[in-house]
């Protein structure tokens, strides 16, 4: 299969599928005025020179990449395929020379990394407590297509005489543990952040495919998930689809009456433990009503195995009301 | 080739493929995208604004190879030299669909610039503005073109530090060997998307002759390439089996050679012949092509403030600033009336 790289290293998942084929909508009262540019402009200068501070250039024995501080004490956010070679069996503890926007060079080291979705994690060495660092997002924030955001990092390596390059641009798409821009990212980019226009960071560059509209970046979810874990530098790999939580039940829209139908019950899942069977109808889920299948799933996988959901769920004795604790999928 | 560029080519081809095509939520419209049609609306005014100023420059088969400014009312246009068709007279299609030739007056290498006159008059040229005072984040404008889309306005920003690109010098895009028998030098290995390639050559072809000058080994080739700027067009003697035929080639800035060694996939639209050897370059993310170079780089006002000058990779274009050459642009084009 040829065409997809990761980014720094450039990495790439087959996303063909999920970025080609939107439907062309009428332009009229689409359009957006001059002076919502210049507000999108004047957050983005405004919020610049904080961010850049707490953005590092990172280089390893195999290429060079992105990252970004979160936390005083040196926390580093980047993507596992920097974190750790992604052709080899992954490990902790890669060593990864660092550079700061200013020049200085420093060293961290790897710690954990989620190989299904690429998220990973690094720390600066030493002891210090007063590094510049950047927020999350907070947990719950919604995050829209449409909605614009700012891409940081090195492409092609550090540059100290070019320094970082923005990117100004728009999500394209959000998925349980991804989001889509188009900011434009190349080799290098990797580990990046991309932020919203408050400053706040929102996901991690990860993979491209060839078309400029075709950037995928990590999001939050991955690494709030597993914080924990990455933090101990545990290497988590789950199924191929990321690490959210699990119910084991596969399911089809359609239904007459609405809802999700449940096509089969993965056994000992907890959704066969809840009594689950096929042939049910899953009306809501924590007060949402289902009705997509692709939503579901993303609303399970973006949350943290243990997490319990409230089920509304319909069979021919009537309607029950189900709490189930979300599982981890068993690895095959 | 040299370690150094090695090191910045990072791009290795991912195999693996992650299945999550069964999770896809509908994308965002295309027409909603940063650079979609509604997005970009509300730069129609400008598009109308700046378009009488903006040609085309034809090769002789009228395929548009690069974009052109007027910049005075009696017909002087500027545009990116290397790029350029060759010859003293060059055509140039104007926004109103009406074509005609234009002579060249000036020809800059260092910075890369083309100074034409077209048989027009009364064009409105547009007010150069300072760029000194811009900034990383600052929205800027520039036109696209393709033979399905008609000249287009594109959005980005201002993406890095304003700054100097050093020269590394031209390349072919060819590895080669000496023969035994001193009779040439043999190419061993072509690059993608190179000017090697687009002239032709292939793998085990022999060099004869560069410029008229037989070629005795490849330390002479390697020699003389090295002095040449890009865009510098050589002419090549080339033998192919029994076969000897001569071809040109144009050569391109040995750091695009290399950093693209295996093609330019990712690049999206190609890269210019000439990426460096800038004293002063404005850095942008407006998405372009090579042939959209020569076009001004516009403020959110419309008003130039700069000329694309290179497309250089996925996230890159460089501009000129209107600082680097505007003055002696004017000079030309005064001592250019003195002579007619």
């Amino acid at each position: 299969m040829h065409g997809f790289v990761y980014i720094h290293f450039l990495r790439v998942v087959a996303l063909a599928t999920l970025l080609g084929m939107a439907t062309p909508v009428p332009a009229e009262g689409l359009a957006q005025p001059l002076s919502e540019l210049a507000r999108v402009q004047k957050e983005v200068q405004r919020a610049l020179p904080r961010l850049r501070q707490a953005l590092v250039g990172l280089e390893s024995s195999e290429g060079a990449a992105t990252g970004v501080i979160v936390s005083v004490d040196g926390l580093i956010l980047t993507a596992a395929h920097v974190a750790t070679d992604p052709n080899h069996e992954p490990k902790t503890g890669r060593r990864l020379r660092v550079f700061f926007s200013d020049g200085r060079a420093s060293w961290a080291t790897a710690l954990g990394v989620d190989v299904a979705t690429d998220a990973g994690m690094a720390r600066l060495d030493g002891k210090r407590n007063d590094w510049p660092f950047v927020v999350l997002q907070p947990g719950g924030a919604d995050i829209k297509t449409g909605d614009w955001c700012v891409a940081l990092g090195h492409p092609g390596g550090f540059n100290l005489a070019r320094g970082e390059v923005l990117r100004v641009g728009k999500i394209l798409k959000t998925s349980a543990n991804s989001l889509q821009s188009d900011c434009v990212l190349m080799g290098g980019d990797s580990g990046g952040p991309l932020f919203n226009l408050m400053g706040e960071l929102i996901g991690i560059h990860s993979q491209i495919w060839e078309g400029r509209d075709q950037n995928v970046h990590v999001s939050l979810a991955p690494f709030l998930r597993s914080w924990d874990r990455l933090r101990n530098a545990e290497i988590i790999r789950v199924w191929a689809q990321g690490s959210g939580g699990w119910l084991g039940v596969n399911t089809s829209e359609g239904a007459a009456e609405g809802g999700l139908k449940v096509e089969d019950v993965a056994s000992d899942s907890p959704a066969a433990r809840a009594g689950l069977r096929s042939g049910d109808l899953l009306l809501a889920m924590d007060r949402q009503p289902l009705q997509s299948r692709a939503a579901f799933s993303d609303n399970l996988r973006s949350r943290p195995a243990g997490d319990s959901v409230v089920l509304v769920v319909k069979n021919r004795s009537g309607e029950r009301i189900v709490t189930v604790k979300l599982a981890t999928r068993p690895e095959e | 080739m040299t370690c150094l560029f090695r090191l910045i080519r990072l791009g290795f081809v991912w195999t693996g493929l992650i299945a999550v095509s069964a999770q896809a939520q509908v994308p965002l419209e295309v027409e909603l995208r940063t650079n979609g049609e509604s997005s970009l609306a509300s730069l129609r005014t400008i598009r109308s604004l700046v378009l009488p100023a903006v040609v085309r420059v034809l090769d002789d088969r009228g395929k548009t190879m690069l974009l052109g400014l007027a910049v005075s009312e009696d017909g002087y246009v500027l545009t990116k030299a290397s790029e350029a068709p060759e010859g003293r007279r060059l055509r140039l299609a104007w926004a109103d669909g009406q074509q005609g030739m234009a002579r060249v007056v000036q020809m800059d290498h260092d910075l890369d610039l083309l100074l034409l006159k077209g048989d027009r008059d009364g064009v409105m040229p547009l007010a150069w503005q300072p760029s000194a005072k811009m900034q990383q984040g600052e929205w800027v404008v520039a036109l696209t073109q393709s033979k399905e889309v008609p000249l287009q306005t594109r959005l980005g920003c201002l993406s890095a530090k304003r700054r100097a690109i050093p020269g590394h010098g031209a390349a072919m895009g060819i590895s080669m060997e000496d023969t035994h028998a001193g009779d040439g030098v043999r190419i061993t290995e072509v690059a993608s998307e190179s000017p090697a390639e687009s002239a032709g050559l292939q793998p085990n072809d022999l060099l004869l002759a560069m410029d008229g000058e037989p070629v005795l080994n490849m330390r002479m080739i390697q020699k003389s390439v090295a002095q040449f700027k890009p865009g510098r067009v050589v002419q090549l003697s080339v033998k192919r089996g029994a076969d000897e035929r001569q071809c040109r080639l144009r050569l391109a800035s040995k750091s695009k050679v290399v950093s693209n060694w295996d093609g330019e996939d990712f690049a999206n639209g190609g890269v210019s012949l000439r990426t460096d050897g800038f004293a002063d370059v404005l850095q942008h993310q407006v998405p372009l092509n090579p042939s959209d170079m020569g076009g001004p780089l516009l403020n959110l006002d419309g008003q130039p403030v700069g000329l694309n000058i290179a497309r250089v990779d996925r996230v890159t274009t460089f501009a000129l600033p209107m600082e680097a050459f505007w003055s002696q642009v004017q000079q030309w084009m005064v001592l250019d009336r003195k002579s007619k």
